[in-house]
């Protein structure tokens, strides 16, 4: 009996090369606040853009120095931000902490240090935002959505988004000098007439913000282009995650404030 | 689809947009208040005295001026400028010769005047012979009245003449005792113990002395044992001083230490006050000033004329409420409302009801050229205008400055007493000048910060 003939083997077709993307950087940095579906969409097929997280980076760190040094530069908000600082300091030597040498040493070293912190603090802040986030999605990416994502890419969309960051701290800064508040911000707690950042109310009013639920969602519409997964259920892990770690974050806080009085 | 996502950008970034340019204009518009840069103390409890700083000279107790009665040229002076003198003690001689011969001529004088009236006496002993013999022969007919009228009168002469020459030897004892006493007071000794502070003469030099006048200044003496400070007090301040308030007294001759005095004596009447028309035409621009004696309590080798600064402690209060006294200012009350309106109608009402039962008042009234309501408005305005200022301070209240009236007491050199509204503890702005006296008031935004000389320059 003649044997059939044999199959010929075929390759699989070979995946198409990564397309440059169709829009600019800038562009992208644009429209993630409009359509950022279609931006994910560019990102995902693209190639690995180094700028699609440290340009949102250089931006977020520009925008936090600017509005530092704007800020700092009214001598009412000085003033105010330098008592908050005297009391907290005054309260740790009243509890017997420190030493009122020690306190008031520390009161310089902690002028000195908002100083530094308003200038270059936004490009680290800028930094551990986006890898930090970048590193959350992929965790969710990876365990929850069971996607084999790229750090990298996961990144980008990460760094993408921290340009609704960029707009908060911009729009922090007008509501500071609109209110002449220096806890103003985008968030429920400018409904408290009498904001103090040592009140629990304040600090979960403060997390009620809209421009940061904005970046959840544009991270959320990233993660799930990249996995390819509906958005809704990404959301709820995204919005999860965040949860979880700013419930961390404060205790850590207000373990600390414990620890050191004031 | 493209278009759906078109209009979709436009539709985000317009919202952006709109809500960037809202808070832009937020910013930008909205009123801020300047923040004026303070300084701040706290209100703290202190003792206090008051002190009243006066300058002037130290001058003994006891001073006198030499100066003689008679005139001449000196030809003895016994003493020297620094020199230690007792009561007594001769000072100088002036040259006697003029009143030793006035006092002989007096002396001649006299005893020719002693002489004639012996011869008086003699001559009514003569004259009352005469009159009482012819007398006898008148009573017997035996002389004519005319004789006997001459021998009379004669006789009455003589008692004239007597009496005549008996004053005339009063007058030349007179003559005498004044012409002793201007020999004597040639002669002049020192009135009191004490040191030649000033010797304005020499030797030889001639000296113009009169008894109604004050002749030529020969010498000083002064009693340095016994020093006082007088001082020129203002006219505001001397209603502060009295009588054994204690003092502290610094001689410029000796920076280094602090004298204890007591005030001795205060001026009834101002300095230059008396003087004449033209004395005092110069001065009149010039403060008035009351002179005030501190006696020294404590000895040390002052000179007349050593330059003084007093400190003379007037009042005293203890434990008492105190702020700086840059602190403490005046600003205009606000004026009360103006109630032209109901009140002036009030107001008119009133005057025309209590017109009409006097009957006479409202014909009054009627001539009066002014209405009641604008008497009553230009009456309340000229009150307002009347307004006087009242002191305040204000008080830190955060990031704001509220201004509180107060009533103020004594000062010292740094603080003022206040008597009414401020409590202890209360944080009250000190400096700098220019806020406090100008640019603060009720409800401004402050922020504490160093001080800036160059912003709070006084202004004239």
């Amino acid at each position: 009996m003649d044997q059939p003939p044999p199959i010929p083997e075929t390759t699989p077709p070979a995946p198409p090369p990564p397309s440059v993307p169709a829009t600019s950087l800038a562009a992208r940095l644009l429209n993630v606040f409009a359509t950022p579906s279609d931006v994910f969409e560019e990102v995902k097929a693209a190639l690995p853009s180094v700028g699609n997280w440290l340009v949102p980076i250089v931006i977020f760190g520009l925008v936090t120095a600017v509005s530092s040094v704007l800020v700092l530069s009214q001598p009412a908000m000085a003033q105010k931000i330098h008592e908050k600082q005297e009391k907290v300091f005054d309260d740790q030597v009243k509890a017997g902490k420190v030493t009122q040498e020690r306190a008031d040493q520390m009161e310089k070293y902690a002028e000195l240090a908002a100083k530094i912190a308003g200038g270059v603090g936004g490009f680290f802040m800028g930094f551990i935002t986006v890898f930090g986030w970048g590193f959350l999605l992929w965790l969710i990416g990876r365990f929850a959505l069971k996607a084999d994502l790229r750090f990298m890419k996961v990144t980008e969309v990460a760094g993408l988004a921290t340009s609704i960051s960029a707009l908060e701290s911009l729009v922090r800064m007008l509501l500071i000098f609109g209110f002449n508040n220096p806890l103003a911000s985008p968030s429920m707690a400018m409904l408290l007439k009498n904001p103090d950042p040592k009140n629990g109310l304040f600090t979960l009013l403060s997390m009620v913000n809209i421009m940061t639920f904005w970046a959840l969602v544009v991270r959320s519409i990233g993660l799930g282009k990249l996995a390819g997964v509906p958005t809704g259920r990404v959301v709820v892990w995204v919005f999860g995650a965040w949860a979880v770690v700013i419930s961390i974050l404060t205790a850590s806080s207000m373990a600390l404030q414990g620890a050191f009085g004031g | 689809m493209a278009y759906s996502k078109k209009r979709k950008r436009i539709l985000v970034f317009s919202s952006i947009g709109a809500v960037l340019v809202v808070l832009t204009l937020v910013a930008i518009l909205r009123k801020k208040d300047p923040v004026i840069t303070v300084q701040a103390e706290k209100v703290t409890r202190r003792d206090l005295v008051e002190r009243v700083v006066a300058t002037g000279k130290i001058q003994p107790v006891t001073q006198v001026v030499i100066s003689p009665e008679v005139s001449g040229e000196i030809i003895d002076l016994a003493v020297k400028e620094g020199q230690r003198v007792w009561k007594g003690d001769l000072l100088l001689k002036i040259k006697p010769d003029f009143y030793l011969a006035a006092f002989n001529q007096a002396k001649a004088g006299y005893e020719s005047s002693v002489a004639s009236k012996e011869e008086a006496a003699a001559n009514l002993v003569k004259a009352n012979a005469d009159f009482k013999r012819n007398n006898e022969l008148f009573n017997h007919k035996l002389i004519s009245e005319a004789d006997f009228i001459g021998f009379k009168a004669a006789f009455e002469v003589a008692q004239a003449q007597l009496e005549s020459a008996t004053h005339q030897v009063d007058v030349a004892r007179a003559t005498v005792d004044s012409a002793q006493d201007s020999l004597d007071k040639t002669t002049i000794v020192s009135p009191l113990t004490g040191t030649i502070s000033k010797l304005n003469s020499q030797l030889g030099e001639r000296v113009l002395g009169t008894v109604q006048n004050v002749g030529t200044e020969i010498m000083t003496v002064a009693d340095l044992s016994e020093m006082e400070a007088r001082v020129d007090v203002g006219e505001v301040d001397v209603v502060l001083i009295a009588t054994n308030q204690i003092a502290r007294l610094e001689v410029d001759a000796f920076k280094d230490r602090k004298f204890a005095g007591m005030v001795t004596g205060v001026a009834k009447s101002a300095n230059g006050l008396g003087q004449t028309a033209l004395s005092t035409s110069s001065s009149s621009t010039d403060a008035t000033k009351f002179e005030v004696h501190i006696r020294i309590t404590e000895k040390e080798s002052f000179l007349p004329g050593m330059s003084v600064t007093a400190e003379i402690e007037t009042r005293y209060r203890t434990n008492v409420l105190t702020v700086p006294i840059a602190s403490l200012t005046t600003r205009m009350p606000k004026e009360p409302k103006k109630d032209g309106g109901k009140g002036a109608a009030a107001t008119n009402a009133t005057t025309k009801a209590k017109a009409k039962p006097a009957g006479t008042n409202s014909t009054v009234a009627k001539a009066d050229p002014l209405p009641a309501a604008d008497t009553n408005a230009w009456r309340s305005d000229k009150k307002s205008k009347e307004t006087k200022p009242i002191e305040v301070v204000f008080v830190v209240d955060g990031d704001h400055a509220r201004m509180l009236p107060v009533k103020s007491g004594i000062s010292d050199d740094d603080y003022y007493e206040i008597t009414e509204g401020l409590k202890d503890g209360q944080e009250v702005v000190s400096g700098g000048f220019k806020a406090i006296s100008r640019d603060l008031e009720d409800g401004k935004k402050i922020v504490k910060g160093p001080a800036n000389p160059a912003a709070d320059t006084k202004e004239p």
